[in-house]
């Protein structure tokens, strides 16, 4: 009788013990999962007064970082740049402005994440990039003072540039980032140097809502479509079409097919133009922004992102005549 | 250590102490004091340093201490070898990117880019200022180190050329910046028109 009751209990435990020992095999992704939202979750709502250092290349540039939320629930965001250039990007709800000084050439977009110092995935729950990338749980260390949870995002695929985040286990914020290549080659960082949490409003932020915000940025009512008969043929899993134009480049008059690519987290943009227009050679580098420069028949190929060197070139060499419309 | 004590040390070392008696006491005194021994050392060592006389070229051999501790450990598995996905060497692929890679940087830190350089860069597309570092265009070609070689002989781009190409990549980097803000901008209207939407569906007397 005892003997059975031994079987009975060993078999109840080793029942209670099996699904807790497979469920630890993929738990390292769920946390980071959890971290991850858990930071979207911070930069949203947490009211901190920061500095930080973003570094990329030689180049170092200090910025000031401040958020909050007013008791209305609306959402403030002041970054200052430090060095150089007097560059405000200043963030009320969904209206972004970029002010810049002494060149006063200032503009305000729509948009409720701030571009320029996080990729706008970062303030949104992870979901959106599940199918290209995971994100893993590790062990954190001290940053910025405190102590951090580790998070490596990564695509699955392996073709795009990887992130290191250091996220504050108390409040969720993030004290550090890096993004590297592949092979591990670190391309930018960010880090906090400090870091101020507090119950209200940063008090330099109550005052924002009255400042003369800069023209909008608007996109050409004319928007016409591509015209050249070539098309991007490949790009990495889970790119999509964001927009296809055919305009002039920025502050040349180069005629250009346009297509830009995003995966939720990286963008891609693909530049077609008449070779005996363009009179850059082919040429490439790989760095925070890769750039790649190649030529089809008559015309000039040119693929700009934060991507590793070797998916633009593949993305460039995969540029193939359009199959025509029926 | 007074003085007097190092000149006693000085003395006893080049043996200049004439009486015997005064000798051994000195020796005593010497012994008897560590720092004193230390000095003597030292006046020893420099004496022998200037003589020639020290084994000045000493040489450290590791190199079987090297070669045993690799024959102990494991041959490295390919896989853990990172190799550069694009050029052949390491090297090759650093000389490729490095030149470039800083004005990849520069046309990359957006924000301050889209508009502050925009002044810089003349209708005719040339660059104004001419303190930004010249780059080298180095051509992509195939893999094969000789043919990548001679288009650099070959295609020696004039000042003029260089400058125009530099506002060109320049411009590129910049659209690519300034689209994705309108691409973020775009989806942020079409958001909210869904949002709006459905408001609309769910409430349709408003």
């Amino acid at each position: 009788m005892n003997s059975i009751w031994r079987v009975a209990i060993a078999l109840f435990l080793a029942l209670c013990i099996t699904p807790s020992v497979s469920a630890q095999q993929p738990s390292a992704e769920q946390a980071g999962v959890l971290w991850f939202d858990r930071m979207a979750t911070a930069l949203r709502e947490l009211n901190f007064e920061a500095t930080l250092v973003q570094v990329q290349g030689d180049r170092i540039q200090p910025i000031m970082w401040l958020h909050g939320r007013h008791s209305d629930n609306l959402e403030v965001e002041l970054l200052i740049h430090l060095n150089g250039a007097d560059v405000r990007i200043l963030r009320l709800g969904d209206q972004t402005s970029y002010y810049f000084q002494p060149a006063d050439n200032s503009y305000s977009i729509n948009s409720d994440s701030t571009y320029g110092l996080l990729p706008a995935a970062f303030y949104r729950p992870f979901t959106h990039l599940n199918d290209y990338y995971q994100v893993i749980a590790g062990r954190g260390m001290r940053v910025t003072g405190r102590d951090t949870q580790y998070l490596r995002l990564v695509s699955r695929d392996n073709s795009r540039y990887h992130y290191s985040l250091w996220v504050d286990r108390e409040s969720g914020m993030l004290l550090k980032l890096q993004m590297l290549t592949p092979q591990g080659q670190v391309l930018e960082q960010l880090q906090l140097t400090s870091f101020q949490l507090s119950d209200e409003l940063p008090v330099s932020l109550e005052d924002l809502q009255g400042v003369q915000r800069p023209p909008r940025l608007f996109d050409p009512n004319t928007a016409e479509a591509p015209q050249f008969s070539l098309l991007p043929r490949w790009l990495p899993s889970g790119f999509t079409l964001q927009r296809q134009t055919h305009r002039l480049l920025y502050a040349t008059q180069l005629a250009n097919d346009h297509f830009l690519y995003s995966d939720g987290l990286t963008e891609v943009s693909v530049y077609i133009s008449r070779k005996r227009d363009q009179a850059l050679p082919e040429l490439a580098f790989e760095g925070a922004e890769s750039f790649y420069n190649t030529s089809k028949g008559d015309y000039a190929i040119t693929v700009v992102g934060k991507l590793p060197l070797a998916t633009l070139r593949k993305i460039a060499e995969n540029v193939d005549a359009s199959v025509p419309r029926q | 250590m007074s003085d007097h004590r190092l000149e006693n040390t000085s003395a006893l070392l080049d043996n200049h102490v004439a009486d015997g008696q005064q000798l051994q006491q000195q020796l005593d005194v010497l012994l008897a004091d560590p720092q004193a021994c230390q000095s003597w050392q030292r006046y020893a060592l420099i004496g022998h340093v200037l003589r020639g006389d020290a084994q000045t070229h000493q040489r450290l051999d590791i190199s079987a201490a090297v070669q045993l501790q690799i024959a102990a450990e494991q041959p490295l598995a390919t896989s853990n070898v990172v190799r550069p996905q694009f050029g052949q060497t390491v090297a090759r692929a650093e000389r490729w990117w490095k030149p470039l890679g800083g004005i990849a940087i520069a046309a990359s830190v957006a924000l301050v880019a889209v508009l502050s350089v925009q002044p810089t860069v003349s209708p005719d597309g040339t660059m104004e200022g001419g303190n930004t570092p010249v780059f080298v265009t180095n051509p992509l070609g195939d893999r094969n180190p000789v043919s990548f070689n001679t288009v650099v002989l070959d295609n020696n781009p004039s000042e003029a050329e260089v400058a125009q190409q530099r506002a060109l990549l320049q411009s590129y980097m910049l659209d690519h910046q300034q689209q994705l803000q309108l691409s973020l901008q775009q989806q942020q209207l079409e958001q909210a028109k869904a949002a709006q939407q459905q408001e609309a569906t769910i409430n349709p007397d408003e």
